[in-house]
């Protein structure tokens, strides 16, 4: 699990990047927290939103994992959403962008 | 837009702060200024109080009022006409429709790609400067019409009276007097000159409103049928 995972990114966008993943970083605590709650909703909404912003920002599969969290919500698959909390926690953590 | 201004101002509405940022940063390169507010009705808000915004990059779902009712209120409770695009999740399509059923601008889909929003951007922003510039011409057009109206009722109005004495003119002509035939030219020259003018202004109604004949009255034949051709 500590293989880095490269990740291109128009050079345009580096000055954006880090708070966009520290943002998302909170968000993967946030939903922890809402399966904890059973704050499915609030999931969704999280989930929704990286769906649109993770390839917005050229990190398609931010854009995969909030999609797919947001179907798990929809499908009320809990064991499918944390699975897709820590895969997004996992991807975070290996992420490494180069600016292209 | 305001051609007086440099950039086209782009109110983005959008609840997510990451596309807010990711937009401030990516249309300020491809030189618009961006403002944004986080919500609809902040939108309407705003949009009530500054009238600088040339174009709104409005989001469909977000909290509170929706795009698609923040629409709806910007067109029929602020009665603001200025060019919305929608962003829209794919399977937010049908909104998408329903929006440019209600006269929407444009759309784009989420994820965004920012080239292709650019270009959406300037199509909206040209579309909308050529419409403003086609109803300015028609008004302009009306406007002249109604300024060819009056010259033509003027042209008839003077005419009639300056037949009358050319007519009186033509039946002293026939006398001896030196002084009163030198006197009987000046006067046939001034009148000339003045149904001249009067045929400029006919002609120039002619060519844009034509009458039921569509053919330009010729004042000065008249005149030299009337008083006959001596100069």
């Amino acid at each position: 699990m500590t293989d880095k995972i490269r990740v291109k990114v128009d050079k345009e966008l580096e000055e954006l990047i880090p708070k966009y993943l520290e943002n998302r970083r909170k968000d993967v605590e946030v939903m922890q927290i809402g399966l904890t709650t059973e704050d499915y909703e609030s999931i969704r909404l999280i989930g929704h939103s990286m769906k649109g912003s993770g390839e917005s920002y050229g990190l398609n599969q931010i854009s995969e994992i909030g999609k797919a969290i947001e179907q798990a919500v929809k499908d009320q698959n809990i064991e499918d959403l944390k699975r897709q909390i820590m895969e997004l926690k996992n991807y975070l953590d290996q992420a490494e962008v180069v600016y292209e | 837009m305001n051609e007086e201004k440099q950039k086209p101002i782009v109110l983005v509405v959008d609840d997510d702060e990451a596309i807010r940022a990711l937009l401030v940063h990516q249309l300020s390169r491809f030189n618009y200024e961006v403002l944004t507010v986080e919500s609809g009705e902040k939108a309407l808000e705003f949009l009530q109080k500054d009238q600088r915004v040339d174009l709104i990059l409005l989001d469909q779902m977000m909290k509170g009022y929706d795009g698609l009712s923040t629409f709806i209120k910007i067109r029929e409770e602020l009665l603001l006409t200025l060019p919305v695009i929608m962003m829209t999740a794919y399977s937010s399509l049908e909104l998408a429709l329903a929006f440019m059923k209600l006269s929407g601008n444009d759309f784009i889909q989420k994820p965004l790609n920012i080239h292709i929003l650019d270009v959406k951007i300037q199509q909206v922003l040209e579309a909308v400067a050529s419409h403003k510039k086609i109803q300015d011409f028609e008004k302009e057009k009306a406007e002249l019409a109604g300024l060819l109206l009056t010259a033509d009722t003027l042209s008839h109005t003077i005419r009639t009276p300056l037949n009358t004495i050319i007519t009186a003119l033509a039946l002293i002509q026939g006398s001896e007097n030196d002084k009163i035939k030198g006197n009987l030219q000046k006067a046939v020259d001034e009148i000339e000159r003045v149904i001249d003018s009067l045929n400029k202004a006919t002609a120039l109604h002619k060519i844009n409103y034509p009458g039921e004949t569509g053919e330009i009255l010729d004042l000065n034949n008249l005149s030299k049928k009337e008083i006959g051709d001596e100069k």
